[in-house]
């Protein structure tokens, strides 16, 4: 993980300012598109966040130096990959009850020292009815988008396997050894899974609608 | 088709882990995909790919905008409140030069080894100028000193 990055390897806030300006146009697309993924199945599943937080704040966790970049062994985009793919999967975890600790990408520390948490206490389970309540409907809204990228890929039958199958917890490694199929195989049905969930997702940025 | 795992349970937990499991096998494959891929898929979908990735670059560099003026605010409010403490530590000090240097000679009796570095900076206590008095009773205010006499005195 990126946080025990050497402090002299650590990319300095004029060396991260040079790398944002030298990304891409290619990957700066690919950033967008994968933030907007992501962050549109989590909108979906209930999470009050936008792709453009997400982009956001991955930037603002490398330089409150959160999350570091060691620029002698990672591409910046490549960093921020897996900046979004962190903080997304820690945003996904607040969703549940009990995971205060998993908040922690959204919290920031001023240079003051206070700390700012944006998300709203989550309710616990055994807490009152009207936690209880909310935390049923979030678990609704979750299985409400699980259930519609099921029904998105159910037409096509390897892919509907893998979207269940991973769904479970099943690796993409153990579902190519119990089907007999290759890697390759199994990528090309993965991208199909991409394009079509991409394709049946908003168009523009998921915040504020 | 199961591969052999039990089925899993609508527990929230287990909900959320199948949430992150969907999401990566949705987003991964984006990752693996060539530079030309993603410009098709970009134009296909009916986007400028320039105009785009100039929203997404300035979104990128309002963050570092944004997180320096943070920064450059908590430390503007940090010396504000800095100075409004230093402001009332000298405030709390005796108004005159004789009830200024009784202190402090209080101070070295509670304290003799303060006492002591004062005579070794500067001579005999009797020939500290009133100015020498009052910097070194703000030397101790800084330092937090008086306030620790002044609890040990409370709670007394």
């Amino acid at each position: 993980m990126a946080r025990r990055v050497p402090e002299e390897v650590a990319a300095t806030e004029e060396e991260i300012l040079a790398a944002i300006e030298a990304l891409t146009t290619e990957d700066l697309l690919r950033l967008r598109a994968y933030s907007r993924l992501r962050a549109g199945i989590l909108r979906r599943a209930g999470l009050d966040k936008g792709d453009e937080d997400l982009l956001q704040i991955a930037v603002k966790s490398l330089l409150s130096r959160r999350r570091k970049w060691n620029k002698t062994a990672n591409s910046f985009s490549d960093f921020l990959f897996g900046a979004i793919k962190s903080i997304s999967n820690n945003w996904c975890r607040t969703l549940g009850p009990n995971e205060p600790d998993l908040e922690a990408d959204l919290i920031t520390l001023s240079d003051g020292g206070r700390v700012h948490n944006p998300l709203v206490a989550l309710p616990s389970p055994d807490a009152n009815p009207e936690e209880v309540l909310i935390n049923k409907e979030r678990q609704a809204s979750i299985n409400r988008e699980l259930d519609r990228i099921e029904a998105l890929v159910a037409g096509r039958s390897l892919a509907a396997l893998i979207v269940a199958e991973r769904r479970r917890g099943t690796t993409g490694a153990e579902i190519q050894e119990a089907l007999g199929i290759s890697e390759t195989e199994y990528e090309t049905e993965t991208r199909w899974i991409y394009r079509t969930v991409r394709a049946n997702g908003p168009g523009e940025s998921e915040r504020g609608e | 088709m199961d591969l052999g795992r039990a089925n899993v349970a609508n527990e929230p937990k287990k909900v959320i882990d199948e949430l992150c499991n969907v999401m990566d096998t949705v987003s991964d494959p984006l990752l693996q995909m060539s530079d030309d891929q993603v410009l098709a898929e970009t134009v296909a979908s009916g986007e400028n790919p320039e105009q785009s990735a100039a929203e997404v670059k300035g979104l990128l560099l309002i963050a570092v905008k944004d997180y320096r003026q943070r920064r450059l605010r908590s430390a503007q409010e940090e010396y504000e409140r800095e100075a409004f403490a230093s402001q009332q530590r000298q405030a709390a000090l005796p108004d005159t030069a004789e009830e200024r240097r009784l202190l402090l000679s209080l101070v070295c009796q509670q304290r003799p080894e303060i006492g002591n570095a004062l005579t070794l900076r500067h001579r005999h206590f009797e020939e500290l100028t009133d100015a020498d008095v009052e910097s070194s009773l703000e030397e101790l205010q800084e330092l937090g000193t008086l306030d620790d006499l002044r609890n040990d005195k409370d709670s007394q």
